[in-house]
């Protein structure tokens, strides 16, 4: 495909739009799927065939709108009135009532405080945002590559292949101050700049690689390869050039099914159209992507265990002193870069380095580490109202994501901590939430952004179970090639355990604390050496409630077994028997009308009766 | 190596200068600084999973934790490896380790070293066998690495981790060779095959273990057997002039780089892993291609795995005149399809090359091939017809033996030119070393039994290369010898490459270094380890020396054991064309001046190409009556009865027949 | 012994490359329900790939099991948030009804249990999978319900 043709596409494709009366996003991510978004898609559009509205009206399947609390979603366009919680019964009236008689179906928009809000863009947790390596959200098919050149797709990489010189593209993103998302924040621009030197030392080719391995939470990479496949592939067509390499490969999980069918029906459509192959738009330049179906094990994102699993080996990190940069995939100079990143080098090189790093803080004029630039996404989930994707300027306080994006908590609820970067991140109290979204100030809080994973964690939060899920969690995950990581997280499992039972001794967190330096000091790989990072900040922000636990015996928070019982409040309890009938362990007794009573004995303290009683007769002590 | 600049690097005080990649654990080594691991040994590239070995390094920038074992030396540097956080972090890895193996030796030996008295917490998986395996790794990574065999591995995750073969229990692959066994640092695993009834299988497996341990350590400093197979070979022969090019009128050639073993090894060898005739092998010396294309042929544009190229198919290319790497794919390809020895063959259509070439072949006789040197079309189409006994390849078919035969017969061509040119004894063609300068290598070729091949006295390297048998009475010894060593192989169906192609690191300084005394000794243990019977070195030449002396006798027998056919094709003592002289006009001359005794000066290359050439005939003659003598022969090359009847071979049909040829 | 030409079939749909013997696994695994120990022999043999290194690879990632798995395979996902949100209990739960731990197969081959990291649902936690489908914020009392839907 030549210039031409790529213009005459996006023209057409403007021009198609422009005769539809409205068009109907559906949005299909992972989480709207499971809620059966799919199906409103095929009887959307047999409701239109039905009604004979198929030239007035287009359904559109997309990618993650982002709100995923809330769904299913239905976006109309281009008005863009935002339909939650969308079930098949509710498509008639939203094709009768909104898109025929222009009247919103008023049940079905989202609410804030008992008020409806009809347009997307006035709902605060979409008007706090800014979107760049989402910036096609609600607006394309993923599956259809004339969309995305529509959206003035592949423009920006036909600039950048015949109007610029390789080193003018990393010069560019070193100054844009772009910094990789993957969560070690190291300047992207810095990394290729590595890559080009390592390969005029060898003069062996480089490759690029796409680290889309996102192990937990699992869906903001896979949002985008799902929702904007080609802004991906672009990315790395730019990133190709950029290092000077042929071949790119993606790593995707078989987890992430949905990404992967549209990353791959996506490569097929760009080689079709030779955007991918030989000779791309007639320069010399040649480039082809290749996928990698993973399984999954949390340690394989690691840099150097990706590097071994993409040449078919167990996915473990490999010791070594040379980076991926000089020796990678297959011993090549390799470029690794994570899906956001990539997705961020269109915007980047479309509007200039200099517009990027006026979003988010810092001059990075000069030095790209000198700053936290352009925007972020970011999981939010846990006990928050609005749960789901967003993205927001770097420097954005994680109150303001919480409170102003997220809604705050459910009546009733209180904010304990936020728990920030997946498995290996941290934990921040309350006190600490006026911090901003960055990699520097984040990290000196023993709190990493990671990869932009937040989750709310309300009062009933118990910071030693906590702490032991994820030593628990990194315990399994280790992949257990050495010896702090691997026999370092049994030692901490078990000191943890001996706390939360109350068992614990005067001694154990200094212990856990040394431990957990030897980890962080001595392990063979990041997994290893961040393994420390849940305990140490858990220790920092909460070690009164560790010390309550070891000498008072005490959990706070009700989520100690050992620590606590279950008891029914005798004037609460109407006698209903629900609970009798539902207790697993049958240690409830009780007759009908009267107030039941929990044998102690033989109590699990699963907490099944406190979650089925209607009448909150079942108190934790 | 020599001219990289060394480093200087500061270990606890000491200072030493190493070359750049080496490790600092290497480095500390060399100053007599003890650095603990459970994880490396020499034999193993670093794995750095046991973290111990843990070093505090400062290359200017402030000191850092590094694994001392992987650390590359690149820039100066100072190390301490006894500072407070070294030995705190080692404190608290021994600790772990001992809270989960609390009984092994290794770690309690460490642990008692640093202090680290007992665990502060109860390990759940806490294992008191005092053999219980420590997850250390080294030997997966000489299965892998070592054993170039991969059976050992890891399996599972993280507290699961365990070292398995896969699906547990014994492997048919895995060929119970005994290196993990003896890397083991806790006895953890245990042999529990049935090595089919070697009498003393221990004996066996070190004798094994021996060699297993030389190629991992040497085979890259000094054969690369294990990289390129015997194609390491080309470069060395080209370089001293005895790669045989055009009908070895010629030892070398510009071009042959393209062939050489540089370009098979990074962009041919591709099987991903050195390939050994039978699993275990550690030499693994086979090499193949796969995915190669074919563009001739009855296979014509199929995708086939070719075996080898080895060292004799690439210089049998440069022999024709071809240096085209994907040519020799397609012959060797072929040969090997067709059941054709690629040696044979190349040298048979050398030979028909250069009968092309002076004229004895024209376009007519070869039925429209233009058989030049360097002609790969026409080899091609040659080999196809050879296969299908059509045309030309009916004749070239049948050898140079023959074809000399038929060229005279038929095309009235020189008798003697052909005798000079065509390059075969006894009926078989040469291998491919020119061997000119080489006395020994030509007693080597016109006096082996089966014809004149290389594997009965391969000499020339040691003659020509290494300078081990400098004069007329070291060739002699090495005649007698080496064949029958040789033959030892053969006889007790070993491999020989163990022998000589990789070398124990101090083999220079032994008394006779040719023949590799440690590795001889080696055999006498794999011989008495599997027999039961102790050998010395001289038992085992005599049981080969019988064996040598009853196949001449065979040969006689046959009508081919008499000094006549130990005869050799001039071309392989001295340059039979005036070209062949002038192309190394002053080794010849100063030969003439020097050796023979005659002032080249003045002369004409053709009458200084007969004095070389009488000098030359005359000392193949002298040879061939010293050796007779030394292997108690007649002078007509016949074994004598009392030597029959020394080595115990005096049976009464030999000694018959050796009576009735003078004997 | 198992269906060879099957996997003779998803060896060819790669290439034989031994760069990509994961996904191999993972068809073998999704056809045949476990990866039997002639599947890793045939990929060895055809791709030329190590069996130590596959049997690392096997038993590797969570997604391979060597023994086969039940008709229904129910995934918990133990992600963070999902932990945050109560899975641990969802678990417990399962694990109570079935009378199994997670890894293991019911005797009757119904059911698998199996912990996930992350099913991308985070929104909607905590989050089981029942053969690949998605069932959101379900309850430990939700659970003996859910599981007699499926039997």
């Amino acid at each position: 495909m030549n210039i031409e043709e790529l213009r005459k596409t996006r023209d057409e494709i403007g021009k198609r739009r422009e005769r539809y009366d409205a068009i109907l996003m559906v949005c299909t991510g992972t989480t709207c799927q499971a809620r059966g978004s799919l199906a409103l898609v095929d009887r959307l559009e047999n409701e239109l065939i039905k009604r004979d509205l198929t030239d007035r009206f287009l359904v559109v399947p997309t990618g993650c709108l982002g709100l995923c609390s809330e769904g299913p979603l239905i976006l109309v366009q281009p008005e863009g009135i935002l339909y939650t919680g969308v079930s098949e019964d509710d498509l008639a009236d939203i094709v009768k009532q909104h898109l025929l008689q222009n009247n919103f179906v008023d049940r079905l928009l989202y609410r804030l405080e008992g008020k409806a809000i009809a347009n997307m863009k006035e709902i605060p947790f979409y008007a706090g945002q800014q979107l760049l390596s989402l910036r096609h959200r609600s607006t394309l098919n993923p599956e259809k590559i004339d969309d995305y050149i529509g959206a003035n797709g592949y423009q920006t990489c036909y600039e950048v292949i015949t109007g610029m010189e390789p080193t003018e593209v990393v010069d560019t993103v070193v100054r844009s101050g772009l910094r990789g998302r993957g969560g070690g924040g190291y300047p992207t621009g810095l990394k290729w700049r590595a890559c080009r030197e390592a390969v005029e030392k060898t003069g062996n080719h480089p490759v690029v690689v796409c680290n889309a391995d996102e192990g937990d939470p699992g869906f903001m990479d896979q949002a985008i390869l799902a929702a904007d496949p080609h802004s991906v592939i672009e990315g790395m067509m730019i990133e190709a050039f950029a290092v000077g390499a042929k071949e790119g490969y993606v790593f995707v999980r078989k987890e992430h099914p949905l990404a992967l069918r549209r990353l791959s029906k996506a490569i097929e459509q760009a080689r079709r159209k030779k955007l991918l192959g030989v000779a791309i738009f007639g320069t010399d330049f040649s480039f082809d992507i290749n996928v990698h179906r993973g399984a999954g094990a949390y340690v394989s994102g690691e840099s150097s265990a990706l590097m071994q699993a993409l040449t078919g080996r167990p996915g473990e990190p490999e010791a070594k002193y040379v980076h991926t940069t000089e020796r990678g995939f297959r011993n090549m100079p390799t470029v690794l870069n994570n899906v956001e990143t990539i997705a961020l080098l269109p915007a980047i090189l479309e509007k200039g380095p200099v517009w990027f790093s006026s979003i988010g803080t810092g001059d990075v004029s000069k030095d790209p580490w000198n700053g936290n630039t352009g925007t972020k996404l970011v999981s939010l989930t846990g006990a928050v109202k609005n749960a789901g994707l967003l993205e927001v300027p770097m420097g954005t306080t994680l109150r303001e994501i919480v409170f102003d994006l997220g809604g705050g908590l459910p009546e009733g609820s209180e904010l304990k901590a936020v728990q920030l970067g997946g498995p290996t991140g941290g934990i921040l109290p309350e006190s600490q939430l006026d911090l901003p979204l960055e990699f520097d100030a984040l990290s000196e809080a023993d709190c990493p952004l990671g990869s932009g994973s937040m989750i709310a964690l309300d009062e009933t939060t118990c910071m030693v179970q906590l702490a032991k899920f994820m030593v628990g969690f990194l315990k399994e995950e280790s992949c257990g090639k050495c010896t702090p990581c691997r026999e370092g997280l049994v030692a901490m499992d078990v000191l943890l355990r001996k706390i939360a039972s109350g068992e614990g001794e005067k001694g154990d967190l200094d212990l856990i604390t040394e431990y957990g330096q030897t980890m962080t000091e001595a392990s063979l790989c990041d997994l290893g050496r961040s393994a420390a990072t849940p305990v140490v900040s858990t220790l920092r922000y909460f070690r009164d409630e560790f010390e309550i636990h070891i000498k008072d015996g005490k959990c706070s928070a009700g989520k100690c077994r050992d620590l606590i019982s279950y008891n029914i409040i005798a004037d609460n309890c109407t006698g209903c028997t629900v609970c009798v009938e539902a207790c697993p362990e049958n240690v409830i007794s009780g007759e009908p009308g009267k107030p039941h009573v929990i044998d102690q004995d033989g109590c699990t303290r699963c907490g099944i009766c406190r979650e089925v009683c209607r009448f909150d007769a079942v108190e934790v002590r | 190596m020599s001219d990289q600049q060394l480093i200087k690097v500061e270990i606890d005080g000491k200072s030493v200068e190493v070359e750049p990649e080496t490790t600092v654990f290497e480095a500390a080594a060399k100053v007599d600084v003890n650095i603990p691991a459970l994880c490396h040994s020499e034999l193993v590239e670093p794995y750095a999973s046991c973290r111990l070995c843990m070093v505090e390094v400062d290359e200017g920038d402030g000191p850092r934790l590094v694994t001392s074992c992987n650390y590359p030396v690149r820039g100066p540097l100072t190390v301490t490896t006894d500072s407070d956080r070294v030995t705190r972090t080692r404190k608290t890895i021994l600790e772990l380790l001992l809270a989960r193996w609390p009984e092994v030796k290794p770690i309690m030996d460490m642990a008692k070293f640093f202090n680290v008295d007992k665990p502060r917490f109860q390990h759940p998986l806490a294992d008191c066998n005092p053999n219980a395996c420590i997850l250390c790794g080294l030997c997966v990574q000489v299965c892998s690495q070592g054993v170039l065999e991969d059976v050992v591995n890891f399996s599972g995750r993280a507290t699961e981790r365990r070292i398995s073969m896969p699906y547990g229990g014994e492997n048919p692959h895995c060929t119970g060779c005994g290196a993990c066994v003896e890397i083991c640092p806790t006895d953890a695993i245990r042999l529990t095959d049935d090595p089919n009834g070697p009498a003393d299988p221990d004996m066996v497996r070190r004798a094994g273990m021996r060699v297993t341990r030389e190629m991992i350590l040497l085979d890259r400093k000094q054969s690369n057997l294990r990289d390129v197979g015997t194609a390491h070979l080309i470069e060395t022969m080209n370089e001293n002039d005895l790669l045989p090019v055009m009908n070895f009128r010629f030892g070398s050639h510009d071009d042959v780089q393209q062939i050489g073993s540089d370009v098979f090894g990074k962009k041919y060898f591709e099987l991903g892993k050195p390939d050994g005739c039978w699993l275990g092998c550690t030499v693994s010396c086979c090499k193949a291609v796969p995915g190669f294309q074919l563009s001739t042929g009855p296979y014509k544009g199929e995708r086939v795995l070719v075996e080898g190229p080895e060292y004799e198919t690439l210089a049998g290319a440069a022999n024709m005149g071809i240096f085209d790497p994907e040519f020799v794919l397609e012959y060797k390809f072929y040969c090997d399809t067709y059941g054709i020895d690629a040696i044979s063959f190349s040298s048979s259509v050398a030979f028909a090359m250069e009968c092309f070439e002076i004229g004895i072949l024209d376009p007519e006789r070869t039925e429209g091939l233009e058989l030049v040197f360097g002609a790969a079309d026409e080899v091609l189409q040659l080999l196809h017809l050879m296969a299908k006994g059509q045309g030309f390849g009916r004749i070239a078919g049948k050898g140079i033996r023959f074809m000399k035969y038929y060229f005279e017969e038929h095309y009235d061509a020189d008798s003697g030119l052909l005798q000079d040119i065509g390059m075969e004894a006894k009926g078989l063609e040469y291998s491919q070393y020119v061997t000119k300068d080489s006395l020994a290598q030509q007693g080597g070729y016109g006096m082996a039994l089966k014809g004149a091949h290389h594997d009965e006295a391969w000499l020339v390297l040691m003659d020509k290369v290494m300078d081990q048998i400098p004069n007329f009475k070291d060739k002699v010894e090495a005649l007698y010898y080496f064949p029958i060593w040789r033959t030892w192989f053969g006889l007790c169906g070993l491999c020989r490459l163990p022998w000589n192609e990789v070398e124990p690191a101090d083999n220079p300084e032994t008394d006779e270094p040719a023949k590799v005394p440690e590795h001889v000794q080696n055999y006498c243990e794999l011989f008495e380890g599997v027999t039961g019977k102790g050998q010395k070195p001289d038992d085992l030449l005599e049981m080969s020396e019988r064996m040598y002396n009853f196949q001449r006798v065979f040969n006689l027998r046959m009508g081919y054991g008499k000094r006549e056919h130990d005869a050799v094709p001039y071309r392989s003592l001295g340059p039979v064309i005036k070209e062949e002289y002038e192309s190394r006009a002053d080794r010849y001359d100063s030969q003439l001046a020097d050796e023979v005794g005659v002032d080249p000066s003045g002369m004409s290359t053709e009458d200084k190409m007969a004095a070389l050439r009488e000098y030359r005939e005359e000392a193949y003659e002298k040879l061939l009556d010293a050796v007779y003598k030394k292997r108690g022969w007649t002078k007509d090359g016949v074994p004598k009865a009392k030597t029959l009847k020394s080595l115990g071979i005096d049976f009464p049909d030999l000694v018959n027949l050796v009576k009735k040829h003078g004997g | 012994m198992s269906d060879l030409s099957k996997l003779d079939k998803i060896i060819d749909r790669w290439n034989a490359d031994p760069e990509f013997v994961v996904e191999m696994f993972q068809d073998v695994q999704d056809q045949l329900g476990h990866i039997p120990r002639d599947a890793l022999e045939k990929v060895s043999d055809r791709t030329g790939a190590p069996r130590g290194s596959l049997f690392h690879i096997a038993t590797f990632y969570q997604a391979f099991s060597l023994q086969p798995r039940g008709e229904n395979e129910i995934q918990v996902c133990m992600g963070t948030t999902c932990y945050a949100l109560g899975a641990q209990r969802v678990l417990e739960a399962l694990e109570r009804e079935l009378g199994i731990a997670p890894g293991e197969t019911t005797p009757d081959g119904k059911f698998s249990l199996r912990k996930v990291r992350c099913l991308g649902c985070c929104a909607i936690g905590p989050v089981v999978a029942v053969n690949d489908e998605v069932v959101g914020t379900i309850r430990p009392s939700d659970v003996a319900d859910f599981l007699t839907g499926l039997s």
